[in-house]
């Protein structure tokens, strides 16, 4: 072996750190329990979910659902691939969407500020190009990945295509499809500090022209809403180790739009002092059917918040009994100590408003469906308080029937498998 | 049937047991902060997928083929916290966020290095030098062949040198 090898293998940051799972039995039993079964035509069309509370109302009946929604065409049930609905709490913002550390156990209640009438928002299936080489080479051309010689790799899930300038497109199909163009090494990361240099960057509406532009060329069909710019400093390493002068970059990040409505999907673009464009991403989709599924209310929304909270620290609590290294919970205003659970956080949510988040469905269709977007504040341990955001699916429940994932593990986004 | 299922069970459970630390060490070199209780999340969802499709998984390449999984669910997990701290950015000012070599390797050389390979020669290296990757097991998990993968793990240990600024020994 090398010595640069010893040096990297000395480097890895897991040597020393064996894994153990803490219920590798348990794990492996909850997985060979679930068995996917193949959704037929009929299934997908008319299956209602039955709620104990409608056994006996007529809405059961597929004419008076129709009725209902006036339009004369059935909604078929919206069965989704995970419990990717996002209700987890974020008091720290920076945890992955639906990723919920089992440490607090909130109770959530609705201030009279929510809003007490239920909006209307579509719910939107999504098509996504069908080729992935042939939708990687096209975005390529548009961002000018185009001298010869071209470099292409990949593998089913993703298509790299770099030029001889050094100019790069990345195109993922994995779960919704992104794509990612680079003019310089991948490796570089997007600058991470604030700027102060005196570098005239491009103005912020030159900046949106370009992605305006390239936006046209793309025609997704998607649009774009609140611009948040940043300016800051790059700093890149040549290959021969001398460091060049750090470099300013004008950053804007969009929040795709359909009809109107902010989705979960953003839209970077980032350019030099030139104004060349230096990296950019986004998602390739386009809607492909407009459904009006009924919503809940915010109120009930809330309500949901805390019944997913009950059935995860129910189902946690007797899986975990033994394992668990949770210390005793501090006792503080609007926190309350459980022996035998974790501590439970008081929320008042005080605001709400409409979003949309990626969803996949059983049959592998991908939804934009709507969501609670619910800002409220909890008080922690110590008796500070924090505001945070929470979300939960706003589609009418009756509509929506969740996969059978009992692991309690959360969402990490659509997985297209 | 029901011996058919016992075999799959019996067959995936020895999958788990024998490779679910490597899944776990490739998750947790790549994605950093990562709590123990993530990481269990994100290990489950890639043997969730692993015995949805264990009529797929190659009998010669099992590690492989379920760290091509893990690849996966460490895309769409990167990709969900990407969306939701551009989503929240309203809320809460964006933070950096290192990568896993920014945050854990104390050798500034060796992390510069690394960080001036492009994604593909970085990736090629780490497998092979991290998760133990054989160029077999690399040419099944990137579908090339077996010297296909052995040119590019050289071209990728060569250009870390270079990188390095030494010459290779041994």
């Amino acid at each position: 072996m090398s010595d640069f090898d010893e040096r990297l293998r000395a480097l890895d940051p897991a040597a020393g750190q064996p894994y153990h799972h803490h219920d590798l039995d348990g794990m492996i039993t909850r997985i060979t329990r679930q068995r996917v079964a193949a959704p037929s035509p009929v299934w997908r069309r008319f299956q209602l979910k039955m709620a104990g509370a409608l056994a006996a109302s007529a809405l059961l009946t597929v004419g008076a659902i129709a009725a209902l929604q006036g339009a004369g065409t059935v909604l078929p049930l919206l069965a989704l691939q995970s419990t990717n609905t996002g209700g987890a709490p974020s008091a720290n913002p920076q945890t992955f969407m639906g990723t919920m550390q089992v440490y607090e156990q909130y109770h959530f209640s609705a201030a009279s500020a929510l809003t007490p009438t239920t909006p209307t928002s579509s719910s939107y299936e999504l098509q996504f190009p069908s080729d992935q080489s042939a939708e990687a080479m096209r975005v390529a051309a548009i961002f000018g990945v185009t001298k010869s010689p071209l470099t292409i790799s990949g593998d089913n899930h993703d298509t790299t295509i770099t030029d001889s300038s050094g100019r790069s497109l990345d195109y993922e199909s994995t779960g919704l499809p992104q794509w990612y163009y680079s003019f310089t090494s991948p490796s570089i990361a997007p600058a991470t500090a604030t700027d102060s240099s005196n570098a005239q960057m491009p103005s912020h509406a030159t900046l949106e022209g370009d992605v305006s532009s390239y936006l046209t060329k793309l025609d997704y069909g998607y649009t774009v809403s609140s611009p948040d710019f940043t300016t800051s400093t790059v700093t890149n390493t040549s290959s021969d180790g001398t460091t060049e002068p750090p470099a300013s970059i004008e950053t804007v990040t969009y929040i795709v739009d359909v009809a109107g409505i902010a989705t979960d999907e953003p839209v970077v673009f980032e350019v030099d002092a030139n104004n060349d464009v230096i990296y950019a991403s986004g998602p390739a989709f386009s809607v492909n059917v407009t459904s009006n599924y009924p919503l809940q209310s915010p109120i009930d929304g809330v309500a949901a918040l805390n019944a997913e909270q009950q059935s995860r620290f129910s189902a946690s609590s007797s899986a975990s009994s033994s394992t668990s290294s949770e210390p005793p919970a501090n006792s503080g205003a609007g926190v309350t100590g459980s022996t035998s659970g974790p501590p439970i956080v008081e929320v008042t949510l005080s605001s709400d408003s409409v979003s949309l988040q990626t969803y996949e469905l059983a049959d592998g269709t991908s939804w934009l469906l709507p969501v609670y977007h619910y800002v409220g504040q909890s008080t922690n341990a110590d008796g500070t308080l924090s505001t945070s955001s929470w979300y939960e699916l706003a589609v009418d429940p009756r509509y929506v029937q969740m996969s059978s994932n009992s692991s309690g593990s959360g969402s990490h986004g659509p997985i297209n498998y | 049937m029901k011996k058919m299922v016992s075999m799959d069970e019996d067959r995936f459970t020895r999958l788990v047991r024998e490779h679910s630390p490597a899944v776990a060490n490739y998750l947790r070199r790549r994605l950093y902060p990562l709590t123990a209780s993530d990481l269990d999340d994100l290990v489950e969802e890639t043997l969730l997928v692993v015995w949805r499709r264990l009529d797929d998984v190659p009998v010669d390449a099992e590690l492989p083929w379920m760290i091509g999984v893990a690849k996966n669910v460490l895309r769409n997990a990167r990709r969900s916290k990407n969306r939701r701290v551009a989503f929240e950015a309203t809320l809460v000012p964006p933070r950096d966020n290192p990568s896993a070599e920014e945050f854990v390797i104390a050798d500034t050389t060796v992390r510069e290095a690394l960080s001036s390979l492009n994604e593909d020669d970085r990736e090629f290296l780490l497998l092979h030098a991290w998760d133990g990757l054989d160029t077999h097991e690399l040419g099944k998990l990137y579908a090339i062949s077996t010297n296909a993968a052995a040119v590019r793990l050289s071209r990728a240990q060569r250009r870390f040198r270079e990188l390095l600024g030494g010459t290779e020994n041994g």
